[in-house]
């Protein structure tokens, strides 16, 4: 079943001598339950399409269809809504906010759309991203590595229809990251969670079952 | 545009041809009325025959009004069959998806309604073929699996037995060959039990019992395996890292998957070179890594070379069918754990196998 369709979208930034058209003309679909990652150099448009599919940036054309349902055309209520139980984000930078601790970092999607933690399934996110004993610290207290294993249970918690990743390893050591692409893993085998990944790294590429390639804001 | 239902216009037909019938009738009621009451004077003998002519002209004209309607009628049914057989014959040489909707759908008329039915039989049909052609693929993939599988044993078998004909081994050796043998003929014997299992598997190709077990006799076990041929390329085989470690395996799985690794590695290693497994322990997996040099694996292949009968660019020379690697990903898929493969800065081949501790 398609749970995401991608189609001919189109996102150009500047205009005359400095246009950058970030995102040309993708279309692509996705199944339910399968893990794609969309490999790409620095500027090839990964990030501008990833924040295009999460309904984070406005498109110039096109059509982003999740479960169905067009991103694109919602207002920005309908958006918000759609996006806090239906997709879940892992940015590059964490994104965490510093004066909430651990718990109610990854909780607090949850908590937003009005619902009851299941404490059993963060308690196995946590202790599979290792990082179970530090549920009352601060993301301050954290170092980098554990920040984003903590921005990861967080998107995951909320068992989204589509987890967004934006390289989710990139600022983790080796180690670190092979834990969490293993989560990852175990994340779309276990509970059938539909994940898209971008990365410029094929080594953690070839985890997906697909593989997209993007150059100049194209599919190659 | 707005299709009309074939139903709808044979219905308009008929209804047309009767609305005709009965205003001739009327005309000649009015006619006969007129003769009667009207412009003569009640002479009968002027009124009868003229009665009897206008008589067999509205019979006349009914009948060819009948006639006409019957023909428009079983013309608009037979055009109406055709398309439904169009229809169906359209379904039936599908397979290319091309689906067709002869009469409007959003109208309530029998025809639409047997068109839905069709196309719903159609569509139910088409599921079936889709999941006989997946179940299909799956049995090949299975049968595939296990021939790989049991030809490993036997080539094992044949080499060994090769080594006894041999006049100078010790005492020591024909032994071990002979326990290796034994070994290899317990392998088969196991895989004809696991044989009716598997073949039962509507999904996936192996279902293993994972258990928290010592990785070290498991990883010993593909060792010894592999070492003969190791042996024969010289190459030998260095284990390093932690020694003891504990994961979720299910141990004669997962020695085929690391002696699938080793056996990869061996066969597009180089000669003489030496073969590193590196045991790590992390947070929630343990990671067992084989590197060596050898074939170098290119970026755009890492995902390639676990991928069902792919052969490396440079690997057409070695023997081998192209299946090991992918059992060896499916069997730690299997058990929760993920493999990658990776082409290392000081250029050597780093198959990375992690197993879940949990």
């Amino acid at each position: 079943m398609e749970i995401l369709a991608v189609r001919n979208l189109k996102k150009y930034y500047g205009s005359g001598e400095s246009l950058i058209k970030a995102v040309d003309g993708i279309s692509f679909s996705v199944e339910k339950g399968s893990f794609t990652a969309i490999v790409g150099t620095s500027g090839s448009g990964k990030t501008t399409l990833l924040n295009l599919i999460g309904g984070l940036d406005y498109a110039d054309e096109g059509e982003v269809m999740i479960g169905g349902k067009s991103v694109l055309k919602m207002n920005d209520d309908e958006r918000t809504v759609f996006r806090r139980r239906n997709i879940g984000f892992v940015f590059q930078n964490y994104n965490l906010i510093s004066t909430l601790n651990i718990y109610k970092n990854i909780t607090l999607p949850i908590r937003l759309d009005g619902n009851k933690p299941d404490g059993e399934y963060i308690r196995h996110i946590c202790k599979t991203l290792g990082i179970e004993e530090k549920m009352e610290s601060y993301p301050n207290q954290l170092s980098g590595g554990q920040q984003q294993r903590v921005a990861i249970a967080r998107a995951i918690a909320a068992k989204p229809a589509v987890l967004l990743a934006d390289e989710p390893t990139g600022n983790l050591d080796s180690r670190t990251g092979a834990e969490v692409m293993g989560l990852l893993k175990m994340t779309e085998k276990e509970f059938n969670q539909t994940i898209i990944m971008i990365t410029h790294n094929e080594a953690i590429a070839q985890l997906a079952d697909d593989i997209i390639h993007l150059e100049d804001g194209k599919l190659v | 545009m707005r299709k009309t239902g074939e139903g709808e216009r044979a219905d308009r037909i008929w209804k047309g041809g009767i609305g005709v019938m009965v205003m001739l009738l009327f005309m000649f009621f009015a006619a006969a009325v007129w003769l009667f009451w009207g412009g003569t004077d009640g002479n009968a003998q002027e009124v009868f025959p003229k009665l009897a002519i206008l008589t067999l002209l509205s019979g006349a004209g009914n009948l060819g009004v009948l006639c006409g309607v019957y023909f428009a009628v079983a013309k608009e049914v037979n055009s109406t069959l055709e398309k439904l057989s169009d229809l169906a014959e359209d379904l039936t040489s599908a397979g290319n998806g091309k689906e067709r909707e002869a009469f409007c759908p959003q109208e309530d008329t029998a025809l639409s309604k047997l068109q839905g039915q069709l196309l719903k039989l159609y569509d139910m049909m088409r599921c079936y073929e889709v999941r006989e052609q997946e179940m299909r693929r799956q049995l090949d993939e299975n049968i595939g699996n296990l021939v790989h599988q049991i030809n490993t044993p036997i080539t094992n078998i044949g080499l060994y037995g090769g080594f006894l004909k041999r006049e100078d081994l010790t005492r020591e050796e024909r032994e071990k060959f002979t326990c290796y043998i034994e070994a290899q003929a317990k392998k088969l014997s196991w895989l004809g039990e696991g044989f009716s299992k598997i073949s039962r598997m509507e999904t996936g190709i192996i279902r293993q019992r994972p258990e928290r077990q010592d990785l070290l006799p498991v990883i010993l076990e593909a060792v010894n395996q592999v070492m003969e041929k190791a042996v024969q390329k010289g190459m030998n085989i260095e284990l390093t890292g932690e020694k003891h470690t504990f994961a979720m395996v299910d141990g004669k799985w997962t020695a085929e998957a690391i002696f699938n690794v080793l056996d990869n590695g061996v066969k597009y290693g180089n000669e003489g070179s030496s073969m590193e497994i590196q045991v790590t322990e992390l947070t929630g997996y343990v990671c067992v890594a084989v590197r060596n040099y050898g074939i170098k694996i290119e970026k755009d292949e890492y995902h390639k070379v676990f991928k069902r009968f792919y052969r490396g660019k440079e690997a057409g020379k070695s023997e081998g069918v192209g299946l090991g690697l992918t059992i060896a990903r499916e069997v730690l898929e299997g058990e929760k754990g993920y493999m990658k493969a990776e082409t290392l800065w000081d250029g050597r081949t780093e198959f990375a196998m992690y197993f879940s501790k949990t």
